[in-house]
């Protein structure tokens, strides 16, 4: 998977986690954008990120531990 | 020790010392049901004067509802001593009662004795240096651990719950915690930050089962620290310690602990008076699968709570429950609520549900219709439309995925 495709499937699983909860996004997302500090996520949110990213990519992407950046979930991704 | 801080709460600006706390206590003049959400100091100073003057105490998680349930409140005169603060407490005879998931009309609610609650606080001079990071509501079981434990050897309480992660942090460092008690759930969004503390020497973690590599995780971020686990059960309150996954059971408690068909069961002396007297048999069945390793010293390794129950982050979810309050809606015709296992909360609840001809119901209507009525961590978050629901031989739905 290209680099600005992990992008792509990154932010579309995050618009569903915020969407599904009823909010939106406030702030573009890159590969610094921070999951808890910039997008306000909770473990609940976090624990959704996962079960959308598993469904679109394989894999589980806090199986090794939760990072805390876009840029390292897509790290997780690139390591299947 | 009277300028000693008692209890840190950067979140709501409270920093209070020993002498200050049991000046608030004495001017305490009602209690009843106390709740969480409202203010955890206030929450703390009513517990204290109910428990000087054996008055029984109701503790709440989350905000009040005004439900017809709420006790009346009972007027009292603590004359507390900070000299005798903990004999005090300890020596009780007030009956303190907490909800298991106060959220919904039908919690379940047990009453426990300074006995259960004081059973695993240790006192001694060993102790008179810690410094609490509380992460636990104080109307939870495992909160009210940490205060009582504090209490009794004079420490202070840091709380960290309510704190964004770089307050927190801050607080960790400038405060020189040493004992944290979480969920590993808590323990795995901590080590995500990347930043270790060399203050913390302790670390308590239950709930739910902290694996290995989650030990592993949190021993960067520790470097310092001693890891144990604890297992205790709203009905029991603490029983056993383990150091990693294995509980060994202690001497004194060989003849109130048994396996039970590969079931945890604890004797009726070791419960929570309020269920003490319900159950007519000996052993209290509590429903949770062990493996045993070893006979002598018993010695067993939790396989997972309660089968049917869902645990996200520590709090336990009836999947009846959440499926009784899903069928009563507008537009769904049955519904099947389990939990699938998951990296972050340990479990995350999921639901399939069939809908009414002709209903268009989504998933943003039904997490609008249960957010008034159950906690966050209750919705189900992974929610798949089916056309019928699988059930087993015997009719019953599955709880697996």
């Amino acid at each position: 998977m290209s680099e600005t495709m992990e992008l792509r499937v990154v932010s579309e699983a995050i618009d569903e986690v915020l969407d599904e909860s009823g909010r939106k996004r406030t702030c573009d997302i890159t590969t610094a954008t921070r999951l808890r500090a910039d997008l306000d996520f909770d473990s609940l949110d976090l624990a959704v990120l996962t079960v959308k990213l598993e469904a679109k990519t394989g894999v589980d992407v806090f199986a090794r531990g939760i990072v805390s950046t876009v840029g390292e979930l897509m790290c997780r991704i690139d390591e299947r | 020790m009277n300028d000693k801080p008692f209890f840190v709460d950067r979140s709501s600006g409270i920093q209070k010392t020993y002498a200050e706390f049991v000046q608030d206590v004495n001017a305490v003049q009602f209690v009843g049901s106390v709740y969480s959400a409202e203010d955890q100091y206030v929450l703390l100073t009513s517990l204290v004067a109910a428990l000087c003057c054996d008055q029984d105490i109701a503790l709440h998680q989350g905000a009040s509802k005004g439900s017809k349930n709420d006790r009346a409140m009972q007027s009292l005169k603590p004359n507390l001593k900070q000299s005798a603060l903990w004999d005090t407490i300890s020596t009780s005879k007030s009956k303190v009662g907490m909800s298991t998931s106060g959220t919904t009309g039908r919690a379940k609610f047990i009453q426990h004795r300074m006995e259960t609650l004081t059973r695993t606080i240790r006192c001694s001079l060993h102790h008179q240096g810690d410094v609490w990071g509380l992460t636990y509501d104080l109307a939870s079981f495992a909160g009210l651990q940490v205060v009582l434990q504090a209490l009794c050897n004079s420490n202070t309480i840091v709380r960290l719950a309510s704190l964004e992660s770089s307050a927190m942090h801050d607080e960790i460092r400038t405060l020189g915690i040493t004992h944290i008690s979480a969920t590993p759930t808590w323990l795995r969004l901590f080590c995500s930050d990347g930043i270790s503390h060399a203050s913390v020497s302790h670390i308590t973690t239950g709930g739910e089962i902290a694996d290995r590599a989650l030990i592993d995780q949190a021993h960067a971020r520790f470097p310092n620290a001693t890891f144990r686990n604890i297992y205790a059960s709203t009905e029991s309150g603490s029983v056993l310690l383990s150091d990693g996954d294995l509980f060994r059971v202690p001497l004194n408690l060989t003849d109130k602990v048994r396996v039970e068909n590969g079931i945890l069961a604890i004797h009726r002396s070791l419960l929570a008076e309020s269920i003490r007297g319900h159950d007519a048999s000996e052993f209290y069945v509590t429903g949770d699968c062990v493996e045993v390793l070893s006979k002598e010293p018993l010695t067993i390794r939790f396989a997972a709570r309660r089968n049917d129950w869902i645990n996200v982050g520590g709090n336990k979810v009836n999947p009846y429950e959440i499926e009784r309050l899903l069928v009563s809606m507008v537009g769904i015709a049955d519904a099947r609520v389990f939990g699938r296992t998951n990296s972050v909360t340990g479990n995350i609840v999921c639901c399939e549900i069939v809908r009414s001809a002709g209903a268009a119901i989504k998933h943003a209507d039904i997490r609008i219709a249960l957010e008034k009525l159950v906690a966050s961590y209750m919705i189900p978050r992974v929610i798949e439309f089916v056309d019928a629901i699988d059930k087993t031989p015997t009719g019953k739905k599955s709880r697996s995925e």
